[in-house]
């Protein structure tokens, strides 16, 4: 197995299904044995919002790093949490980069077969050093 | 006023291993001061890379932050209900956290509202600034409004 090169919440792959300059598409499947269910919450699983967060960030930092473009996430401008995501479910991320923006910002939805699960806006900035 | 400082245990239904305030240092109306201590022995580092960044992950340091606001949130919820985040605007982070840093999180009641609460705050390690948040919303809701 490949050992991850950034700690997160969850261990699910993400799979980049379409990466251009401007636009990302991937999927990540919620496992229903991710370690975060066994106490969010006990006896009612349900994703933690802010791995959702995660879940774009690594979308947009893996994009990134096929570019061989190194940033780190500086900011999240803004986030709806809309409906639940829950152990099973398959996530697909659309983000787009806003091309007119100073910096690196995205704009991402993340969905479940149910519908949208939240919508984000993400900074990300050079790494220090 | 300084309230009685809770056990985090009888006050968040988060447990191990999404758990991550350890100990509330002070409360007062309105206003709660908690402690993480993060570590590389928690679960999300078991699969890193020896030579990869051991910077703690973002989204659990800001869900960290929002686990001291339901500390503050919890005296006016039905025990019952559940916290999940409705949103976040102006999260921005400092310098990143980790592994052996003792993240200080002050959290700051701007609103409450029927079934939610508006708060905002940041968040220190050994004095520098880890997060700053805008503004965080928590919803409270039954395990019935989700068909579940």
């Amino acid at each position: 197995m490949t050992r991850q090169r950034a700690a997160g919440p969850l261990r699910a792959g993400i799979v980049l299904v379409t990466d251009s300059a401007s636009q990302v598409h991937a999927t990540m499947p919620v496992a229903a044995d991710e370690l975060v269910f066994l106490g969010h919450y006990k006896d009612f699983p349900i994703l933690p919002g802010v791995c959702l967060v995660d879940c774009a960030q690594r979308v947009a930092l893996e994009s990134l790093a096929r570019k061989e473009i190194k940033l780190r996430l500086a900011e999240v401008c803004s986030a709806r949490f809309l409906a639940p995501v829950f152990p099973g479910d398959e996530l697909t991320v659309l983000l787009d980069w806003d091309a007119g923006a100073a910096g690196r910002v995205a704009r991402a939805e993340v969905s479940t077969a149910r519908g949208a699960a939240a919508r984000l806006k993400l900074r990300f900035e050079e790494v220090d050093g | 006023m300084t309230a009685v400082v809770p056990d985090v245990k009888t006050v968040l239904p988060h447990r191990y291993p999404i758990l991550l305030v350890d100990r509330v240092r002070s409360v007062e109306p309105g206003r709660v001061i908690a402690l993480k201590a993060v570590t590389g022995n928690e679960p999300w580092y078991a699969e890193l890379a020896d030579d990869a960044d051991p910077a703690y992950p973002a989204a659990l340091l800001v869900e960290s932050w929002c686990q001291a606001a339901g500390v503050l949130a919890a005296d006016s919820v039905d025990p019952g209900l559940v916290m999940l985040l409705g949103g976040l605007t102006g999260v921005r982070f400092g310098r990143p956290v980790l592994p052996g840093d003792v993240v200080e999180h002050h959290v700051v009641l701007e609103r409450e509202l029927a079934g939610s609460v508006v708060v905002s705050g940041h968040a220190l390690a050994g004095g520098d600034s880890v997060l700053t948040v805008e503004r965080a919303v928590m919803a409270h809701r039954s395990h019935a409004e989700f068909g579940r």
